[in-house]
């Protein structure tokens, strides 16, 4: 009966931590101060190179 | 909130990763795999952005610790997740009643997999983790502003598909072995590969954060293997020699007039001199890990 429980929580607690990590994982994953210029770039400019040049320096800390 | 590519990658890799965990695991501790799984997929969200968030401090200090929990503020940290799937696995184990080796050495056997999966999401997906400009042109390139730039996470990403067939081969050996196996193997390639990267974040000066933890990853490994006191004093000053050396190509990297490389040829081709060091030192001192590693394989027997 225990190991059932266990294994209904711990399914419960896997299935949950997929659902946060699909729901909070953004395309842009970049230190706050550098993405405020990432928007102001591309929503000024719309210059993709410049957005890819920004994206490219700053990686997403992986 | 919105669900993304990446988000819907990462959630695929991560449920395969689960499935890969239930494989590996022994028949008598399959019960045990469904709470270590949903409790390391927890910590190793939670230590993702914990180890994120402190090696970012500088920048996080003065918004105040929300900024902890607002994951799409920065990013995750793979050696960060990395410790806190292994904490909750081990916890899992604990709590049903089962030894917390097998588990993690099933657990070590998938998360390549997901290593694998979100390398590729990162390079193709994200367009993220591209690394130092080479002169020319292949496979293993992007265009950037015309000039091609190293696409180190496609190279992650094989490494990785690497590293879990080799543990997959590997899987049937005493508790611990591969856990052992992968701290090595990941430990040392991860260390050249954060070097590759021309990230700006988690690092401090010169020192790539990530780099330093995936080196402590493989000098734990080694000094676990070292089991007696002869073996372990030479392990400590081969491993003091290492870091030692790793700190000198960096700053050789960094700046080439701190660290000027003897002849004109190899200043020339300063950076590719640099990391055959790199690779050379790294490759001989995980081939003293995977020897001790064989040695106590043949003892087990």
């Amino acid at each position: 009966m225990k190991r059932k429980l266990l294994c209904v929580i711990g399914s419960v607690l896997f299935l949950g931590t997929v659902c946060a990590v699909m729901f909070l994982s953004t395309d842009i994953r970049i230190l706050p101060e550098v993405r405020s210029s990432y928007e102001i770039q591309t929503t000024q400019t719309e210059n993709s190179d410049m957005a890819l040049l920004l994206q490219m320096l700053n990686g997403n800390g992986q | 909130m919105k669900m993304t590519d990446y988000g819907l990658i990462l959630g695929i890799v991560m449920t395969a990763t689960g499935c890969l965990f239930l494989y590996n695991a022994r028949k008598e501790d399959r019960s045990a795999v469904p709470l270590s799984a949903g409790l390391a997929a927890l910590f190793g969200f939670c230590g993702a952005r914990l180890v994120y968030w402190l090696c970012s401090l500088s920048v996080y200090k003065d918004q105040g610790m929300g900024t902890l929990f607002r994951v799409g503020d920065g990013g995750l940290a793979m050696t960060g997740m990395l410790l806190g799937a292994a904490a909750g696995c081990a916890l899992g184990a604990v709590i049903s009643g089962r030894k917390i080796l097998p588990l993690l050495d099933a657990l070590t056997g998938a998360i390549p997999l997901l290593i694998l999966g979100e390398r590729l999401a990162e390079g193709f997906v994200l367009k993220q983790g591209y690394g130092m400009n080479l002169e020319t042109e292949s496979l293993w390139t992007v265009s950037v502003f015309g000039s091609p730039v190293l696409n180190v996470a496609l190279i992650e990403a094989l490494v990785s598909a690497v590293i879990g067939g080799i543990l997959f081969v590997y899987r049937k050996q005493k508790p611990g072995n591969t856990t052992l196996l992968f701290m090595i193997l990941y430990g040392l390639s991860q260390v050249v590969f954060e070097s590759f990267r021309c990230d700006l974040h988690m690092m401090w000066d010169f020192v790539h954060a990530q780099q330093l933890f995936a080196g402590l990853l493989a000098i734990a490994a080694v000094m676990i293997l070292s089991c007696n006191g002869k073996q372990r004093i030479w392990t400590m000053i081969l491993s003091v020699l290492m870091a030692g050396m790793i700190v000198v190509i960096e700053l050789g990297l960094n700046s080439a007039s701190r660290v000027p490389l003897p002849f004109e040829w190899m200043r020339q081709n300063a950076k590719v001199c640099w990391y055959v060091i790199m690779t050379a030192l790294l490759a001989a001192y995980g081939a003293r890990g995977i020897r001790l590693l064989t040695r106590r394989v043949r003892n087990e027997r």
